[in-house]
């Protein structure tokens, strides 16, 4: 009787743990979705109303008869637009599960590093190992990864002005690093690209590095052996 | 005089964007564009605006919370939010964090321009959904039973009424003409007749119950 009583008990106790963990990952699941859609919402809507002030602002300028600078704001709201569309793309390529594994994140920043840096003469060099990229990742973790990855490498394309930029994948760390100008980090101008280079880091439970010294280049590093605990 | 305007929103377009709508406008003038509320208090001192424009959502910075910190130091400067969101609970805490307009990144370009101009001159500009909204939270505020009174007596319900009113001891001593002490034995007794603990809780139930 003690035994049978002892066994329901057991039984009842791992139902009760498994609904536990069922519903904490619908839970993670909700809030996923509701985090891609605010992102996509804010992200997109910030830029479509920046399209209808730029129309606005050209319509002005066309009515003082301030056609060079019309002009100029036409050409902008076409980049933005485009802006637009290149965010939309990147959010529906994390929502798409066929995505989830390491392999495919990487090939998409490596295209998108190689289509930026020919167009400015710089070589790119890709470093990993096969056996690494078959790891899997989550929509966030997607999401936040190849952003950081994209800021690095847009900022090399733009204001390093370096010849070689190299990106390496280890198990335990990202690195990318380019052999440019560098900067003096205390006087660099406080934009969001590094504070959220940063705050992605910490949710995806990596330490964010960045080294830079004038003349030397700069090397963003995401180590994931001394994690920040989420 | 132009309006000196100051914006706060992490996309460069929107910012931009106003710099641009606002070039020609001998009205307005754009001061400050700020992608993120680092150093908040002291850019808006240096850059010394009429109104505040302010997103929610920016990355790793929050517009709500932004709104509440220059609220302590800025009591009567215009904020504008300028959002995407329009759900309850950034609507609401950003009117509780004491912003004075709430429009959405889709209204049109022009009602935005004649929005920065109300807010400025004591209005309170909101996006009709917006508007309808606080309405009717209000209205389902105001439609509450009426709570047990809690047996207060007529001084204490004065009292109340003036902490509701932002008093603090002393000048509540001086509107009733009573001393510090005697405000705060009464506050003592206000305290453990609603069940409350602090000043914020005594005045957020005053309000939510209607006691006052």
């Amino acid at each position: 009787m003690l035994f049978f009583s002892a066994t329901l008990c057991v039984i009842a106790g791992i139902l009760f743990v498994m609904t536990y963990i069922k519903s904490k990952r619908i839970q993670r699941l909700e809030e996923v979705r509701n985090h891609i859609a605010r992102d996509l919402h804010d992200d997109i809507g910030a830029t479509l109303t920046s399209i209808s002030f730029f129309t606005q602002a050209a319509l002005t300028k066309l009515k003082l008869d301030k056609v060079e600078d019309a002009q100029h704001i036409i050409s902008q709201t076409g980049n933005t637009a485009r802006e637009a569309i290149g965010n939309m793309n990147d959010i529906v390529w994390f929502i798409n599960p066929n995505n989830d594994q390491l392999k495919a994140l990487f090939s998409r920043i490596e295209d998108h590093a190689r289509k930026l840096f020919a167009e400015r003469g710089i070589t790119f060099y890709f470093y990993y190992k096969d056996d690494e990229m078959n790891t899997m990742l989550d929509i966030e973790q997607r999401k936040h990864l190849y952003l950081i990855c994209k800021e690095a490498i847009t900022n090399a394309a733009k204001y390093a002005q370096c010849k070689n930029v190299e990106l390496l994948v280890e198990r335990k760390y990202i690195m990318i690093r380019d052999d440019g100008l560098g900067f003096d980090i205390e006087q660099a101008p406080q934009g969001n690209g590094l504070l959220n280079m940063k705050v992605r880091a910490h949710q995806l439970g990596a330490q964010f590095s960045l080294k830079s010294t004038p003349g030397k280049g700069t090397t963003v590093k995401l180590d994931f052996d001394h994690p920040h605990k989420r | 005089m132009s309006l000196r305007i100051c914006i706060f929103d992490d996309s460069h377009s929107i910012l931009q964007a106003f710099k641009l709508m606002t070039d020609d406008d001998a009205n307005m003038e754009v001061v400050g564009s700020f992608l993120n509320t680092n150093s908040l208090l002291k850019n808006i001192d240096k850059t010394n605006p009429d109104v505040l424009i302010m997103d929610i959502d920016m990355g790793a910075s929050n517009g709500i919370e932004a709104v509440k910190e220059i609220r302590k130091v800025y009591l009567e400067l215009p904020i504008l939010m300028f959002t995407v969101f329009d759900d309850d609970d950034n609507v609401f805490n950003a009117i509780c964090a004491g912003a004075n307009g709430y429009l959405l990144k889709n209204t049109d370009p022009e009602t935005i321009l004649q929005s920065i101009e109300q807010v400025q001159s004591g209005g309170a500009p909101m996006s009709p959904g917006v508007a309808r909204r606080i309405v009717q939270k209000f209205q389902a505020l105001t439609s509450k039973p009426v709570a047990a009174n809690y047996e207060l007596t007529t001084r204490e319900k004065e009292i109340l009424k003036c902490l509701t009113n932002g008093l603090s001891y002393k000048m509540v001593a001086a509107e009733c003409g009573i001393s510090f002490e005697t405000v705060r034995t009464h506050i003592k007794n206000i305290y453990s007749k609603l069940h409350v603990a602090s000043m914020t809780e005594a005045v957020a139930k005053a309000i939510n119950e209607r006691i006052v």
